[in-house]
């Protein structure tokens, strides 16, 4: 009787153990030599920051902070399997994933409780090309870099200062900054549902910018014109359905004109703003 | 102080012009072809606001013109407020097995849509917020739900449940579908409801502090009040309704006609 209660105990001792929380904490640093004069950084990122700088010609370099944590051992093993990071590298640039490149973590066992936060600290060579997300708990923060920036976030802000050029500037729950230490010579298309965007430019840099809005204000410092911009009229056909799609957005040029931007939020303010 | 009338008059016109005439975007003009043309079609439009204007036609192809009114959204510069020209939406039309759909996105403003296609149409419209839906010579079944706005179908043929809260249902028949009920109803709009002098149908009037006119002579049904009782978790609900039932040129299919605060005419179609 008493050896089968031993036993039990011994046993809910076990699960229990089995059961408990486990995390662990560890930094380290990557460094990848690159010869292109225009590198590649790629990094998605889910839990976490993400913050780009401008460092020495011919190195990435990456200071990886990571919180591992799992509700148990079992899964903390597992998230070991799911939740790791996926580093593919050449001489023309670095791409770090967390989960796997072609995304199939989603689909595996889903490791319910598991997460792992990644903050990545990053230097980049003059040049580099930059295309960095993340998704929940983090902020994306690109500063003093010439190449040309994409940057997409989920449920957090992205502030991209002193930059030349953007590509594609992306949040749904979080507000857009960016700022151009040069005139921007590029299209761009920023976006937002529920968060603000500014955008910083010098004083006599010009846009043509797209708007699609819905609610929110908007502000300029800089001189505009309104302007109307033909719809656009798309045809598509899926599996024999046939799709004819109107757009329009509302045009306005700022000083003389420039590149287009393509600017659209739901819920949040627009400025425009001098240096 | 004529003079100080007529202007303020005057600015009160031009203000409400203003308010009224909301700038237009430019038409933009979309054909659709049918996967199976000479057949009949299903037309399903449901915008938040819209004007929409469904005309029948001997033709085996749809065509969409298609205007949205332009925002009044403002930008904040230096020198002041200015107004944005153009609006900004998206309207996507979907054809599939002659089933065409058309929906818009949040952001459009209001919608005016003339829909050109083959007489023989099934169709589903809608619209809430300041809007108006208008038929013509469309031979099928039809369900029309305007929330703010008339409902106006004339030439019609087959049969029409139609819905509006706050305005008229003026629907015209050249002919009704014997096997198909019908309904209009309202809250505080008129009820008009047209139909060839040869055609027979048995109509459930129900006006509660409207007045009823016909260009029929009718035959008066004896009723008994209906009871509907109905039994569910939340208890039991019994519901007691009282129409007038009346028959035209000897009865035919039933045609629901039911307002809260409006009149209801029947009318001998061309009259």
């Amino acid at each position: 009787m008493n050896t089968r209660i031993v036993c039990l105990g011994f046993f809910a001792l076990m699960s229990s153990a089995n059961a408990a929380p486990v995390s662990e904490t560890r930094t380290w640093t990557e460094s990848f030599p690159v010869t292109s004069e225009a590198p590649q950084l790629t990094i998605k990122n889910i839990w976490g920051n993400v913050n780009v700088r401008p460092g020495s010609p011919g190195t990435i370099s990456v200071v990886i902070d990571e919180k591992r944590s799992a509700p148990s051992q079992a899964l903390f093993e597992r998230s070991l399997e799911t939740f790791r990071l996926d580093i593919e590298t050449d001489v023309d640039g670095v791409a770090i994933y967390v989960g796997d490149h072609d995304g199939t973590w989603e689909r595996r066992d889903p490791c319910r409780g598991c997460r792992v936060d990644y903050q990545f600290e990053v230097t980049v060579p003059p040049g580099t090309q930059l295309d960095v997300s993340t998704v929940n708990d983090g902020r994306i923060d690109v500063s003093g870099i010439s190449g040309m920036v994409s940057a997409s976030n989920v449920n957090g802000p992205i502030s991209v200062s002193e930059i030349g050029n953007c590509n594609d500037l992306d949040s749904v729950n979080g507000a857009v900054d960016v700022s151009f230490s040069t005139a921007p010579g590029q299209d761009c298309s920023i976006g937002t549902i529920n968060g603000d965007i500014a955008i910083s430019m010098p004083d006599g840099s010009g846009l043509d910018v797209a708007l699609d809005l819905f609610n929110g204000r908007m502000t300029t410092e800089f001189e505009v014109d309104s302007y109307a911009l033909p719809a656009q009229v798309e045809q598509s056909n899926d599996n024999g359905r046939l799709r004819y799609k109107i757009q329009q957005s509302a045009g306005l040029r700022i000083e003389n004109g420039g590149p287009t931007f393509s600017i659209s939020s739901l819920n949040g303010d627009i400025r425009f703003q001098k240096n | 102080m004529n003079t100080r009338y007529f202007g303020m008059a005057f600015s009160l016109v031009l203000m409400l012009s203003g308010m009224q005439a909301s700038a237009q975007g430019e038409p933009q003009i979309i054909n659709i072809p049918l996967s199976n043309p000479g057949e009949p079609i299903t037309l399903d439009i449901s915008i938040l606001s819209a004007r929409i204007e469904v005309i029948g036609e001997d033709r085996e192809d749809a065509e969409f013109t298609v205007t949205v009114e332009m925002g009044n959204r403002k930008i904040i510069t230096p020198s002041g407020a200015q107004e944005l020209t153009g609006g900004s939406y998206s309207l996507e039309v979907d054809e599939d097995d002659n089933h065409i759909s058309v929906d818009t996105d949040w952001r459009a403003n209001k919608v005016n849509i003339v829909a050109r296609i083959p007489r023989r149409a099934d169709l589903e419209l809608s619209t809430t917020i300041d809007g108006e839906i208008l038929v013509s010579n469309v031979t099928g079944n039809m369900e029309l739900e305007n929330t703010n706005g008339p409902i106006t179908a004339t030439n019609i043929s087959g049969s029409v449940i139609a819905e509006a809260v706050n305005d008229t249902i003026d629907v015209s028949f050249t002919s009704i579908d014997a096997s198909n009920a019908m309904s209009l109803n309202s809250i505080n709009g008129d009820l008009i409801f047209g139909l060839p002098a040869n055609a027979g149908a048995q109509f459930h009037l129900d006006s509660s502090r409207g007045e009823i006119f016909s260009d029929f002579e009718v035959e008066v049904q004896t009723t008994k009040p209906v009871i509907e009782r109905r039994d569910d978790r939340g208890g039991v609900e019994v519901r007691l309704e009282s129409a007038i039932v009346v028959n035209v040129n000897g009865g035919g299919p039933v045609v629901q006609l039911k307002t809260l605060n409006g009149d209801i005419q029947i009318r001998k179609t061309g009259n």
